[in-house]
């Protein structure tokens, strides 16, 4: 009995092993197609959607995006988000935009829709570097609308914070120009305000060119949950060894919830936003200040 | 989309993935999306099938995700699902179980290119052990691709089979002694 098979039939063990082997190197795989991961991330967020889209757009007092969050902790399922802000972002997708990706950091869910975010691109412009810092270190208060919480001493914040309010150690921005306050205990947000400063113009119609908000995200599980529209980019970036999310471009609504309050919260300064975690607190830098420069505050924080 | 950055480690991304990044779970589909078609390709023999299959598994993965035991090995709890779904695939659909696959017919990526004869040879051993391995049963197919065509360790080949760690050895020799049996039934 002759013939290939009986040849490779009659192989020691180790012959036959790499026979195997060889034949496996010369197997032309099909390849994963390139767009996989966005097509199942799409997915997955659209399926989180599709069985609570039903009955709930009607409602639209805000109470409705939050569940009690034993409500999503189904069966060992990892969490996605509250599930009528899904229902929401149903409403963005139905208008045109066709796929969204979230993802999450303590305290924050960001949603990202639209396929046409690449990251990468270009920042939108912000205005030259203004040369004079204004004479007095003190900004007018911010108009209500913008004013998150109350205002108040970096001394009173930290008094009234049960955790360590931090401040960026960087020199060219120096001490904050106003500190605002809102709840207080481990459901305190501080938010720090800063005039212009060199690479930071003041935002158009406002009186500030940062806002940078610290909460304890382990507690306020979902506080903010930004919907963002196409052309936005998400860049991960490295924030003293930790993950941030640079997002740039114009985020089109962010909602947030502390304790029960529940607010609509349009971008302050239609800046970009920089958001980060540091030992269970979550911060946030909103400012016109490019993604170097506000890396470079938050690595500084003390 | 793609996030830039520090590269996260597998343990750090499958964390924030359980918490509902689906950043982090979209890194870790691109991590080993590669072989999950090559899993799927092996258990259903089809090429738009496999890619399908993954596609479903990783959608199942994430539902899993949960019950993932930190610290353990992520690649073969996932590809146990892939394999899983895309045997089911290949039955539901009716078609028997084969190796429907595309072999080349040189060596890939040798540095010296073989001699005529040796090519041959070379080919008709490849064809030899690929028509009986498709007289194989699945169990004892699949146990040696995952061992051989996949090189996945012992213990790998376990979880992605489903079968305890201690039997993949000797299934796998099993299997190999039935490959030889194929071997003479196609030889005589």
């Amino acid at each position: 009995m002759t013939g290939p098979a009986a040849r490779v039939a009659a192989l020691s063990d180790d012959q036959f092993a790499a026979a195997l082997v060889d034949l496996g190197r010369s197997i032309q795989y099909p390849s994963a197609p390139p767009d996989l991961a966005d097509r199942v991330v799409a997915r997955l967020v659209a399926e989180a959607t599709a069985p609570q889209r039903a009955g709930r757009l009607g409602r639209w007092s805000l109470d409705w995006l939050w569940t009690p969050a034993a409500d999503d902790r189904r069966a060992g399922r990892p969490r996605l988000r509250p599930a009528a802000v899904l229902a929401l972002i149903a409403l963005l997708v139905l208008a045109g935009l066709a796929a969204a990706v979230a993802f999450g950091i303590p305290g924050i869910r960001l949603v990202f829709v639209g396929p046409t975010a690449t990251p990468g691109a270009s920042a939108p412009p912000v205005g030259s570097p203004v040369g004079s810092l204004p004479a007095s270190p003190s900004l007018p208060p911010l108009e209500p609308a913008l004013a998150p919480g109350h205002l108040v001493t970096l001394e009173e914040a930290r008094a009234a914070a049960d955790f360590p309010v931090e401040v960026p150690g960087d020199q060219a921005v120096g001490q904050p120009d106003a500190v605002y306050l809102d709840g207080t205990g481990a459901e305190a947000r501080v938010t720090l305000v800063y005039g212009a400063r060199p690479g930071m113009p003041l935002a158009a119609g406002a009186s500030a060119s940062a806002l940078l908000t610290q909460f304890r995200g382990a507690v306020n599980v979902d506080a903010f949950v930004k919907i963002v529209e196409p052309g936005t980019t998400v860049d991960r970036v490295n924030v003293g060894g930790r993950t941030g999310y640079w997002i740039a471009g114009r985020p089109h609504v962010i909602f947030y919830r502390f304790g029960s309050d529940t607010s609509p919260d349009e971008i302050r300064l239609a800046g970009n936003v920089l958001i980060w975690e540091h030992d269970g607190i979550t911060f946030r830098l909103e400012t016109t200040a490019d993604q170097a420069t506000a890396t470079r505050i938050a690595t500084s924080m003390r | 989309m793609t996030v830039e950055g520090r590269p996260l480690e597998e343990s750090e991304l499958i964390e924030r993935a359980q918490r509902g990044d689906l950043v982090a779970y979209g890194d870790l589909v691109r991590a080993y999306q590669d072989v999950a078609v090559r899993t799927a390709y092996l258990a259903c023999g089809d090429a738009a099938e496999a890619e399908d299959a993954v596609q479903e598994a990783l959608i199942k993965a994430h539902r899993a995700l949960g019950r993932f035991r930190a610290g353990a090995p992520f690649r073969p709890w996932l590809l146990q699902i892939v394999a899983n779904e895309a045997r089911n695939r290949r039955r539901s659909a009716g078609r028997r179980a084969g190796l429907a696959l595309r072999v080349a017919e040189d060596r890939p990526s040798d540095a010296a290119a073989p001699s005529p004869e040796a090519a041959v040879l070379a080919g008709e051993t490849r064809a030899a052990l690929l028509g009986a391995m498709d007289r194989l049963s699945e169990d004892d197919r699949l146990v040696l691709a995952y061992r051989y065509f996949l090189d996945l360790s012992e213990a790998e080949t376990a979880t992605a089979l489903g079968i305890p760690r201690g039997t993949v050895k000797s299934r796998a020799s099993r299997a190999i002694a039935r490959l030889r049996g194929r071997l003479m039934e196609l030889a005589s």
